[in-house]
């Protein structure tokens, strides 16, 4: 298949294939992977977080092993490495932005004062710090790992 | 050399599978949450104050009535109520009640409903009590232990 036949269908069906082609495919299956990766990763460290209150199904160990999978799927879903980078990248920001975005929505439904955003800025901090030593690396973790099982592969 | 369609395909289940379980785990803790940061609005309102006879000396009952508009059910576990003789604020010396002696029946209060308890606690001084709950003076004051989602906490009565 040419490059100028590539459309939308084809980069959600084979993202793989998509991160050799040229850069415009190229950034629809790094927007893909990247965005998917992300929110998988924070909603899913979102009741790893509220332990206590999750289901009793949500273990630590089940949510780690999800975090760190959707790590391992950026690297076998973007193959091409540089692109996979990209998409890892776009994977960390996103999951950082949604983990925030979830964390702050009770007080919004809820309609809790946040004191001209006062009250919010606590949770967020509390939220990023997590993100950068709890999701973050799991996610990192996996796709090295990818990036080994590819390179073994290779 | 990139991966076969076969194998995209089946990847691309894998993360379709981790998307479903997480944001499956994630709805049913974000609702715990909600109800969680929404406790404040548990209601109680206590009525029919009366003397009524116990094991060695009268007790004092009050019916309470727990409205719940949460998400999620909660489960009375205990509370720290004093009768009082007359309006706020409270002195020791118009206790009508004896301290630490209040009970109330585990009860579980379903998300969104209303139930009514009867809390108990020992009478003290029991001619007071009489003459305080018959000119409508007596004045339940405390708390009642709440549990929500495994979470403990105090709601005033």
């Amino acid at each position: 298949m040419s490059d100028r036949t590539w459309t939308l269908v084809d980069v959600l069906a084979r993202p793989a294939e998509a991160s050799y082609r040229r850069r415009r495919v190229r950034v629809a299956a790094v927007l893909y992977v990247g965005v998917l990766a992300g929110v998988v990763g924070a909603l899913a460290m979102y009741p790893f977080r509220m332990i206590e209150i999750a289901p009793a199904w949500a273990s630590e160990n089940a949510l780690a092993a999800v975090t760190l999978t959707s790590g391992v799927l950026v690297k076998l879903l973007c193959e091409q490495l540089r692109a996979s980078v990209a998409a890892f990248v776009v994977a960390s920001a996103v999951g950082a932005v949604a983990a925030i975005a979830l964390r702050v929505l009770p007080y919004l439904l809820l309609g809790l004062p946040p004191l001209g955003g006062y009250a919010l800025l606590p949770v967020a901090g509390d939220t990023l710090t997590f993100v950068l030593f709890g999701q973050f690396p799991l996610q990192l973790t996996g796709y090295l790992v990818g990036v080994v099982y590819d390179g073994a592969r290779a | 050399m990139p991966r076969s369609s076969r194998t995209q395909t089946l990847l691309l289940s894998v993360f379709g599978a981790l998307l479903l379980v997480s944001v499956t785990a994630f709805a049913f803790t974000f609702e715990s949450q909600l109800a969680w940061q929404h406790r404040d609005a548990i209601a109680t309102e206590v009525e029919g104050v009366r003397l009524v006879a116990g094991g060695e000396a009268p007790d004092v009952e009050m019916n309470v009535t727990v409205e719940n508009p949460t998400g999620r059910a909660v489960t009375l576990t205990g509370a720290a109520l004093v009768v009082y003789e007359g309006a706020p604020p409270f002195e020791d010396d118009r206790q009508l009640s004896v301290p630490r002696t209040a009970s109330v029946p585990r009860t579980t209060v379903s998300a969104g409903e209303s139930e009514t308890v009867t809390v108990t606690a020992r009478a003290g001084n029991v001619t007071r009590a009489r003459r305080a709950i018959a000119r409508g003076t007596a004045t339940p004051s405390g708390t009642l232990e709440v549990e929500l989602v495994g979470r403990g906490f105090t709601v005033d009565v």
